[in-house]
């Protein structure tokens, strides 16, 4: 099937070649935001004499082949009013068009009358999730999340209570692809997971891909966050800054030389630590805190080439010093866990021709993790670092080439050199000179090469065919996979579409979790000879409706998906780093995993109300995910930990008046797969020996109590439901604007689950085991102040 | 200004509220009753077939001290045993608590399939099913023998191993142990002492056709003296014995760091574990320097 599949494709792309290169005039540019000269993605270029149209890229360029002729072009996007002009086509073009940002209009209600038109587009399963409609949502601390709010969207679920993990159509987390400017991260969390790292002030856009992924994208089997840094303002010195409960943060950005380069550097610190330190006792002191800095910097060389150089960096410290002394002897034990993502990325953009734009980009990624302790007295210092984490160096070059006004080809390579090191251990003991040092490392080198052919078949069908040509080698073993990949569009009427999409995928990396909450201590490790990367398969189909009259846009998709070589903990392997980092010496990661293979099934709905005085979305996901293990529950399927039945979000963001929004969010979500202990019972060790004990030897036939579990993921927890709601006040100083958000994180303080445990309550002659549920947070006040200037 | 008011003081009272609330809840347990728990592994290398009986202790349900802890054992059950054309009943034999019937009343052949049905007066059901391996037991080779110096005394280590039958899918028991006669009385005792390398259960799958190699622990001079015997038992194992053996010797109580390891059951109607072995043993010259 796969295989007659990737001839078809093969054979579409020939076809489409020879079909669509027909000369025409061109007319290309670039589309920027008024003032910032931020150059914008996503903005719809629509031409509706001939119902045809295109949309920037990442990097703002456009380009549309047009017959001679005068036309009216709108340039629409969401947040932003739209821009026509009547423009004569005659000859090629270079027109560049500034859009102004809704929010500096004054009195202006936003109508987006050709804004995105979902119907009309051949992708499905993706959200483009407006930046500035983050800021509204409600959040826990007032921290605003990306992430928090991509989970509020139908397909995506978080884990346990305020985790920033996505699980993107019962895929784990590890199975995301989150790409900041190109660069993938590792562990995209603060504070063991509450919230992501992304600083939402210097992102331009946040896209999420849930399926009928297209060909430019690998590497990961469930979803693609794609984000984007702002280029920073290149006209004039601005910023932000915000005062939260927690954290504070600051951006700065401005013009290197006015419309032609500029810089944007924004940093983010909590102050946890420092609130808690004049309540720590005198011997003892330490604390937690994470930051984190986002810069970039952009140049354009002329029209044709521009360069950008962008970093990340953030890190979370949690650490402890304790000092006592006792009979003329002094202790001294300082310890602590830090972990750390880094990523950089120089890219060049380059407009060959008004038909040709191509990016290379050079990419540095590293997550590390250290965990250290230190024991000091008279006697001596006894120290154990022990770290883990992976590097990534790589290079990646992508070509669009709009042949016409119904064809775009994209092709693209990259190559990406993976360090991994699941453990490196050095232990000292300066009173025995004991010196231990161990460290294992794997070198991997994985690459991807594609082709994709956007098609406008006719006025009503649309297609992007593509495929994808993966290598990975580690520890001398290759694996090589062709991916195809299909997504088709066809609209039925104006307005409404269908869809339908298939995607193979393989993964080549693993995240190792014991508690599959995400922390930081899961090892990342990459396939071997003995570990085959993880694949996919999914099919989606569904249907797309826009109602530009009422400015709504409604999505139904349904959805299939089947996963191999999953890689998870032997049930009984434990790698208890947090309570014996020595462990990791003896620790041997490929002994102590096994494979399986997941099924993933459900249908969602989306009804989303980008613009308006009232905006917002209503989301369901009806949804199946179930796992099969060698060595888990016996080889049976069994329900993911986060298989949700039912999953409604709704958000909801009002403009009460000018200068005050409210805004709520109301997310349900069917309770969590648990394992949980039903009873207790002697369970007898089975020997060959207890056959042959010589005559009159009693052979000792020994038991364990063990505990009677029923299945794997049999017991569903409490189901989750929450509601937040937040009010800003915004207005406009003399410099400044200034908003006061004061919020509350579940307002009506609803108890959730985030992990049973068993209580047993004795009264001297019996006993009884109760059920207890342990919630983190009630209601949750919050106010920050936030300033724009 | 008066909206800011009342705001900010709808949070200071959030936050005393917040700071009372109490955050640990009892939820509604599942409704459990005590299951019927079976443990019987047929060989037709024993002499006698037995079938022990118990009653699990379900966890949110009050029990009282007495009464073995409230793990009950069954006495009063009807055990009946049968090839599918014979069947015959076990009796219980109150010295171990066990149900028992001599093989030379019933016996135990390799490639049959067995079928187990307990029923108490109480109105417990539970039957189970399973087949007696028959597979071909690969012949043990001995590698080498390793000697270490512990505390002024030897400790010596077998090194030995074997070749999995092509095509055969078995599970497999390694168990090294040891044969020695008291010098006084001639009483002979026998000990399994495990594997310092190797994983003693462990199955062909993935692994077909191939070569497994095992270190014995550590035997000390001391404890064996001069007159003994070094043995390997190796069984092959139906399914049911291998996962249930697998969940017991991997379960470790309440980890927070571990998923939970649940016990493999083939008794409908109960828990345990109904299922065949076949084993044989082979003696490996082993001289004292």
């Amino acid at each position: 099937m796969q295989k007659l599949l990737t001839l078809a494709l093969l054979l579409l792309m020939m076809q489409s070649n020879s079909v669509y290169a027909q000369q025409k005039s061109v007319i290309s540019g670039y589309v920027r935001e008024t003032g910032s000269r931020e150059l914008l993605p996503g903005v719809n270029i629509y031409v509706p004499e001939l119902k045809t149209g295109t949309v920037t890229n990442n990097y703002g360029f456009y380009s549309l082949s047009l017959p001679s002729g005068t036309y009216r072009i709108t340039y629409s996007f969401v947040g932003y009013q739209p821009v026509v002009k009547d423009i004569i086509v005659n000859k090629n073009l270079n027109i560049d068009i500034d859009l102004t940002s809704s929010i500096l209009l004054e009195d202006i209600v936003i109508s987006a009358e050709k804004a995105e038109r979902v119907s009309e587009s051949n992708r499905m399963s993706t959200i483009s999730m407006p930046v500035s409609q983050i800021r509204y949502v409600p959040a826990l601390l007032g921290e605003k999340d990306v992430f928090k709010v991509l989970q509020l969207m139908p397909g995506v679920q978080k884990g346990s209570e305020g985790s920033s993990g996505l699980y993107v159509r019962g895929g784990g987390p590890d199975q995301n692809l989150i790409i900041l400017d190109d660069a993938p991260v590792y562990n995209a969390f603060h504070l063991f997971g509450f919230f992501s790292i992304f600083n939402g002030d210097a992102l331009k856009s946040v896209e999420l891909t849930k399926g009928g992924f297209p060909a430019r994208y690998g590497g990961r089997l469930s979803s693609v966050v794609e984000m984007t840094m702002k280029d920073g303002n290149k006209q004039k010195f601005a910023g932000e800054a915000g005062i939260g409960l927690i954290s504070s943060r600051l951006l700065i950005e401005g013009p290197i030389k006015k419309d032609t380069s500029s810089f944007i550097v924004s940093a983010r610190r909590t102050y946890i630590d420092i609130l808690t330190r004049p309540f720590m006792p005198e011997d003892a002191n330490g604390g937690y805190y994470f930051y984190d800095l986002n810069a970039k910097i952009n140049y354009d060389l002329n029209r044709r080439h521009k360069l950008y150089l962008s970093g990340y960096f953030g890190r979370d410290k949690f650490q402890f010093i304790d000092r006592y002394s006792y009979d003329n002897n002094y202790y001294k034990n300082k310890g602590g866990l830090f972990w750390q993502n880094a990523t950089g990325t120089l890219r060049w953009n380059h407009q060959v021709s008004n038909k040709i734009f191509t990016n290379t980009s050079l990419i540095y990624s590293s997550y590390d993790l250290r965990i250290f302790n230190e024991e000091k007295d008279k006697y001596g210092t006894y120290s154990l670092k022990y770290n883990s984490g992976i590097r990534d160096i790589a290079l990646k070059y992508d070509l669009e080439y709009h042949v016409s006004g119904k064809y775009l080809f994209r092709a693209g390579m990259s190559t990406t050199n993976h360090l991994f090191t699941p453990t490196a251990v050095v232990e000292k003991d300066s009173q025995t000179l004991y010196d231990f040092k161990n460290k294992i490392t794997y070198n991997s080198q994985e690459s991807g090469l594609y082709a994709e052919n956007h098609i406008n078949i006719n006025n009503k069908f649309q297609a992007n065919a593509g495929l994808r040509f993966v290598h990975f080698i580690a520890n001398e073993k290759s694996y090589y996979f062709l991916e195809p990949r299909l997504s088709m569009n066809y609209l039925i009427k104006e307005g409404l579409s269908a869809k339908a999409a298939f995607a193979t995928m393989n993964q080549s990396i693993h995240l190792l979790s014991n508690t599959g909450i995400g922390l930081p201590t899961d090892l990342w490790v990459p396939s071997t000879d003995r570990i085959r990367p993880q694949n996919s398969k999914q099919i989606s189909a569904g249907l797309a409706q826009d109602l530009p009259e009422k400015n709504l846009i409604i999505t139904l998709e349904g959805y299939y998906k089947w996963s191999k070589n999953n890689l998870g903990y032997k049930p009984g392997a434990s790698f208890l780093l947090l309570d014996d980092p020595t462990d990791a010496q003896s620790f041997t990661w490929q002994d102590n995993v096994t494979a399986g293979e997941g099924k993933s099934y459900g249908v969602e709905l989306l009804v989303q109300k980008k613009t308006g005085k009232l905006s917002g979305w209503i989301g369901y996901t009806l949804s199946w995910t179930k796992l099969r293990f060698d060595e888990i529950n016996f080889g049976e399927y069994f329900w993911a930990r986060y298989d949700r039945r039912h999953d409604i979000s709704v958000v909801a963001i009002y403009k009460l008046r000018e200068n005050i929004t409210l805004s709520g969010t109301w997310v349900y979500g069917t309770g969590s797969a648990i394992t949980l202990p039903l009873g207790e019972f002697p369970a007898t060790n089975w020997s060959p020996l207890t056959q042959y004990i010589p005559n009159n030897q009693y052979y000792y036939e020994y038991y364990n109590m063990v505990t009677d579990y029923g299945e794997v993921n049999s017991f569903r927890m409490k189901a989750y439901h929450r509601m937040d709601l937040a009010v800003q006040f915004h207005k406009q100083m003399k410099r400044h604007k200034r908003t006061w958000e004061i919020g509350f994180y579940n307002a009506y303080s609803r108890k959730n689950p985030f992990f049973y445990f068993i209580e047993n309550e004795y009264d001297g002659q019996s006993s009884i085991s109760k059920l207890k549920q342990v919630s983190i947070f009630p209601i949750v006040p919050s106010i920050t102040y936030n300033i724009v200037f | 200004m008066k909206t800011y008011k009342a705001l900010l003081f709808a949070l200071l009272i959030s936050l005393m509220f917040t700071g009372c609330e109490n955050m640990i809840s009892e939820v509604d347990a599942p409704a459990t009753e005590p299951k019927l728990v079976v443990y019987s592994v047929l060989s037709p290398q024993s002499d006698v077939i037995k079938v022990r009986l118990n009653k699990s202790r379900p966890l949110y349900t009050r029990w009282n001290y007495e009464n073995n802890n409230g793990y009950l054992t069954v006495n009063n059950a009807t055990v009946k045993i049968s090839d599918g054309v014979t069947a015959k009943t076990l009796l219980l034999d109150s010295v171990d608590d066990h149900y028992k019937i001599d093989s030379s009343e019933f016996r135990i052949i390799p490639g049959n399939r067995y079928f187990l049905e307990i029923t108490t007066p109480e109105g417990d059901k539970a039957t189970a099913e399973c087949t007696i391996p028959s597979g071909t037991h690969p012949a043990i080779e001995l590698i080498s023998i390793d000697t270490q110096t512990e505390y002024g005394e030897t400790v010596y280590m077998v090194n030995f191993r074997f070749r999995d039958t092509p095509g055969s899918n078995q599970n497999y028991y390694v168990a090294p142990a040891y044969i020695f006669s008291e010098e006084i009385s001639g009483t002979e005792y026998i000990y399994e002492i495990g594997l310092s390398k190797g994983d003693a259960f462990f199955t062909d799958k993935n692994k077909d056709g191939e070569y497994f190699i095992f270190r014995s622990s550590g035997i000390h001079s001391s404890v064996i003296g001069s007159n003994f015997e070094f043995m390997v038992f190796l069984s092959i194992t139906g399914d049911e014995l291998y996962h249930y053996q697998k969940s017991v010797t991997g379960f470790q109580g309440d980890n927070p760091f571990q998923e939970p390891v649940p016990i493999y059951s083939n008794i409908k109607g109960g828990l345990g574990v109904f299922s065949g072995e076949n084993t044989v043993y082979t003696t490996i010259p082993f001289a004292i320097r």
